[in-house]
Order: C-alpha cells, then sequence, then structure tokens
C-alpha cells in the first residue's frame, strides 16, 4: 500500500496547489473581464489578448475547465482516501469514478470547442491541433475521462460480484 | 425469488435453536440469519451438507422451489 499513500499525497498536493493556483487565476479573469485596459495572457502556452468580448467569453469558458478538472482532483483524491480505508466497492467509489469521467469530458470540450470557434471567427483559422502524443492533448484528455467511466462500469460489476460472494453461505 | 428456505420449518420440526444449528455447522448467527430470511444469494453444497447432517433431513426439506406469479413479475 506504499504506492497508494505516495499516490494520497501526489494528489493532496496537486489539489492543494491546484485551489490555489484556480484561486489566483479567478483574481486575474475577474481584472481581465472588468479591467479597462486590454490584458495579453498566455494560458496553456497559448497567447490571448483579452481586449473584446470574445476573449472574455473563453477566458470564462476556460475558466470553468479549469474548475471542473480541479473537481475532478477532488474526486479522484476522495476516492483514493476511500482506498487507504479499505473501502474499495462502495456506491461512493463507482458514483465519484463516473463523475471523474464525465467531469473531466465536459472540461476537455468547453476548453476545447470555445477555443476552436474563437480561432475561426477572431483570427480566421480553421483547423484540429491534435497534439498526438502530448500528455494535455485533447484526445488523451477524453480517453482518460472514457476510462474512468469504464473504471466505473469495472467497480460496479465488482461491487456485485463482492455483495453476491458476501451473500454466499 | 421463487426459492424459499425452510430452515425455521425443519428447525421447529426438530426442536432445535437457531443457535444451536449456527454453533454445530460453524457458522455464524448472523449468517444464519441471512440464510433464514432468504436473502441470501447462493449456497455451499458443504454448508447444505452440514445443515442436513445435523437436521437429519434432504436437501429438498430445506430449499423448495415456487414458481413466482405472473402478476407478481409485472408489478
Amino acid at each position: 500500500m506504499k504506492k497508494l499513500n505516495i499516490l494520497k499525497t501526489l494528489l493532496d498536493l496537486f489539489f492543494f496547489f491546484g485551489i490555489l493556483s484556480f484561486g489566483a487565476v479567478c483574481i486575474f479573469v475577474m481584472i481581465a473581464l472588468f479591467g479597462e485596459e486590454p490584458m495579453n495572457l498566455k494560458v496553456n502556452g497559448k497567447d490571448l489578448m483579452v481586449d473584446n468580448w470574445g476573449a472574455r467569453s473563453l477566458l470564462v469558458f476556460w475558466l470553468i475547465a479549469a474548475a471542473l478538472f480541479v473537481k475532478a482532483i477532488q474526486l479522484l483524491r476522495r476516492n483514493v482516501k476511500s482506498f487507504v480505508k479499505r473501502e474499495i466497492f462502495t456506491d461512493e467509489v463507482v458514483r465519484n469514478f463516473s463523475y471523474i469521467g464525465w467531469c473531466l469530458l465536459i472540461s476537455t470540450f468547453v476548453y476545447g470547442v470555445p477555443s476552436f470557434i474563437y480561432r475561426a471567427i477572431v483570427h480566421e483559422k480553421v483547423g484540429l491541433d491534435l497534439e498526438i502524443g502530448s500528455f494535455d492533448s485533447g484526445i488523451l484528455s477524453v480517453a482518460l475521462a472514457l476510462f474512468f467511466m469504464v473504471l466505473s462500469e469495472v467497480f460496479k460489476i465488482a461491487k456485485n460480484l463482492k455483495e453476491e460472494n458476501d451473500l454466499t453461505l | 425469488m421463487p426459492i424459499i428456505i425452510n430452515v425455521d420449518v425443519m428447525l421447529a420440526k426438530r426442536k432445535m435453536r437457531s443457535n444451536e444449528l449456527a454453533d454445530r455447522i460453524g457458522m455464524t448467527t448472523a449468517n444464519l440469519s441471512i440464510l433464514k430470511t432468504g436473502k441470501a444469494k447462493a449456497i455451499r453444497f458443504s454448508t447444505l451438507e452440514a445443515i442436513c447432517e445435523v437436521l437429519d433431513c434432504q436437501p429438498s426439506d430445506i430449499i423448495e422451489y415456487v414458481p413466482s406469479k405472473p402478476d407478481s413479475d409485472e408489478s
């Protein structure tokens, strides 16, 4: 169970810094949204000049995506905590895995679709940046989201099997 | 479920208490209660054998199949 404790510690750190950076990002977004001077931001390696309503809306979508990602981390952390307590095949764990999948999936689309539309309208560039092989690619995020959903189904089956086994006398 | 457990009936016939049966077959009273109330999903042959041995009966005296009514399936 050493690996589980390492994972728990890493997720605790990730969640803690995630919350901190999310709070800081919220403040910057508020300044960018309601400030009068245009602001040049760099989000995930992409430059964004916040000087019109399109860029402001995009920023809000990115903020929602970030919030969903932090929520997914929080749910994963909760599941790992349950695993440490040896509560493995429970309804909460199954539900959390499903929610993690949905959070990641929605987060990916909330981040990707408005970015695509914004690029198409403002920069008049239509194209997909798939970034295959990159760790922050959209495809990997969707695959990860689907993996968590499948994991939820697997845990549901395992829970039923465990219940059946417990009720075999 | 259309499978009925008649351990209670056999216990009454043999004038034996649940605790005694549980002790003699090496089962906890909680598990015997699960069996008696029909909450059990399955029963091992070894458990069935032990119950039959202690109660001096056949498996058919303990387990009974009662077909469920079509009306109750729909509801």
